[in-house]
């Protein structure tokens, strides 16, 4: 279960803020309603449009596994991520703090789950992507990743959302089993400390955190 | 508390035992390092098969299946193919452009029995071959007998199905588990940095095809 929750935000946003967040119970994971197949799944456009996030996706993967962090890094939508993070807040923050938050987010990130990630790489079997679906800007890739353990394998749903961020597509998200990271580590890390003591407090504890993983010592 | 010695020994023995028991591998041959002179190392490969006339579905999926794989889990630079059916020109066509190895799929046996669920009796080779002088650089030989409504491979086989045909799927989870097993011990290169860079673009990961549903996490 702990690889399970690793792997579905494997490459992603969770346990930068929250390495201990676990997933729920596993469900079957409709595709989201009012979510629209990209005109036909066979059509031209549909197939472009797949190719690209297929190719962002697959090259976040492999800069993971080959452990090419600035590779990784250029592959995620930062600016678009952080503004989902923190909600209203980030309205009211000047363009100092944001940075801030990004920057620190990224140590963070990069330097809890990709390590994790790359781990994980010891049991995949296979990655298998579906059909790109398009909403609102985003896109959405989703994949099958073929795991074994213990002699057994098994597949789990991830979805890969990206957005166009700077010089094209970005991963922005990753749903598993119906869960948004970026939702989650929102709800259940960002929003209380904004809570607590503004974002003052948040910048501070993320600050410290990020601190402390690049002294190699993840919180 | 530290086991006795021999207790250790019954230990290794009876895991030994087990994963022999549990290998659908018959034979492996891995060439002389000395036949693989550094200058002629084979990283960039094409991948083909060949399967009996009278399973016409079987081709595409072996060639899928096993460049899926060794795209995602060895450092081998996959060059995407021209076209299907390449098996029946023979390895040495593909030795075109930037390819400097061929791994050749070939079904020595293939059966398929009953009908939803399918049976899938395959038995296979997986052959590297050299381009620069024919050498056979690695080998291996299987069989396995498989059901196609595996559970713990549905979305896998839906996957496939839908970016091959469903004719394909029949084959796909016990040409998925085989292959696996028979590619698993064969020699990665090693990549310069800039071959590395290469593979990072080339993506990992695979087919386009339908929108999967979650099954199960990891015990």
């Amino acid at each position: 279960m702990r690889h399970a929750a690793t792997l579905s935000r494997l490459l992603i946003v969770g346990s930068a803020l929250s390495p201990s967040l676990a997933l729920g119970a596993p469900q079957p994971t409709p595709p989201p309603s009012g979510m629209a197949a990209v005109a036909s799944a066979t059509s031209a456009p549909a197939k472009a449009l797949g190719a690209k996030a297929k190719k962002v996706v697959g090259t976040l993967v492999n800069a993971i596994r080959y452990d090419k962090r600035p590779v990784g890094e250029a592959q995620l939508g930062w600016a678009t991520m952080a503004e989902h993070l923190l909600g209203p807040a980030y309205a009211q923050m000047g363009s100092a703090e944001r940075s801030q938050f990004v920057e620190d987010f990224r140590v963070l990130l990069v330097g809890t789950a990709f390590p994790k990630g790359h781990d994980l790489f010891a049991y995949l079997d296979g990655v298998l992507y579906g059909s790109v679906r398009e909403q609102n800007g985003r896109v959405t890739l989703p994949s099958t990743i073929v795991v074994h353990r213990n002699y057994k394998k098994t597949e789990m749903k991830v979805d890969w959302v990206l957005a166009t961020e700077g010089d094209g597509l970005k991963v922005v998200d990753v749903v598993s089993m119906n869960d948004s990271t970026c939702d989650g580590v929102r709800d259940e890390e960002v929003a209380p400390l904004l809570k607590e003591g503004g974002v003052a407090k948040l910048l501070g504890v993320l600050h410290e955190r990020a601190q402390a993983t690049r002294k190699g010592a993840p919180k | 508390m530290r086991r006795a010695p021999h207790a250790q020994l019954l230990a290794a023995a009876a895991l030994s035992c087990l994963a022999v028991a549990c290998s659908h591998v018959r034979s492996v041959y891995v060439a002389d390092p000395s036949v693989s002179p550094g200058e002629h190392e084979v990283k960039r490969i094409a991948v083909a098969a060949w399967a009996p006339a009278d399973h016409p579905a079987l081709e595409s999926v072996l060639e899928a299946v096993a460049g899926d794989y060794l795209k995602l889990r060895k450092n081998y630079l996959v060059q995407e193919a021209p076209a299907a059916s390449l098996g029946r020109q023979g390895w040495q066509t593909l030795c075109q452009g930037k390819v400097e190895g061929v791994l050749f799929v070939r079904a020595l046996r293939a059966q398929l029995k009953g009908h939803a669920p399918a049976e899938a009796d395959l038995s296979l080779s997986g052959e590297l071959y050299r381009c620069h002088d024919g050498a056979l650089m690695y080998r291996s030989e299987g069989s396995l007998l498989r059901r196609d409504d595996d559970k713990s491979l549905r979305q896998m086989r839906a996957h496939y199905a839908e970016a091959l045909g469903e004719a394909q799927g029949s084959y796909v989870p016990c040409a998925f588990s085989l292959l696996q097993e028979l590619l698993r011990p064969m020699p990665d290169p090693r990549l310069t940095e800039a071959e590395l860079e290469e593979k990072i673009e080339l993506g990992a990961g695979t087919r386009v095809g339908a929108p999967s549903e979650l099954v199960a996490t990891l015990p």
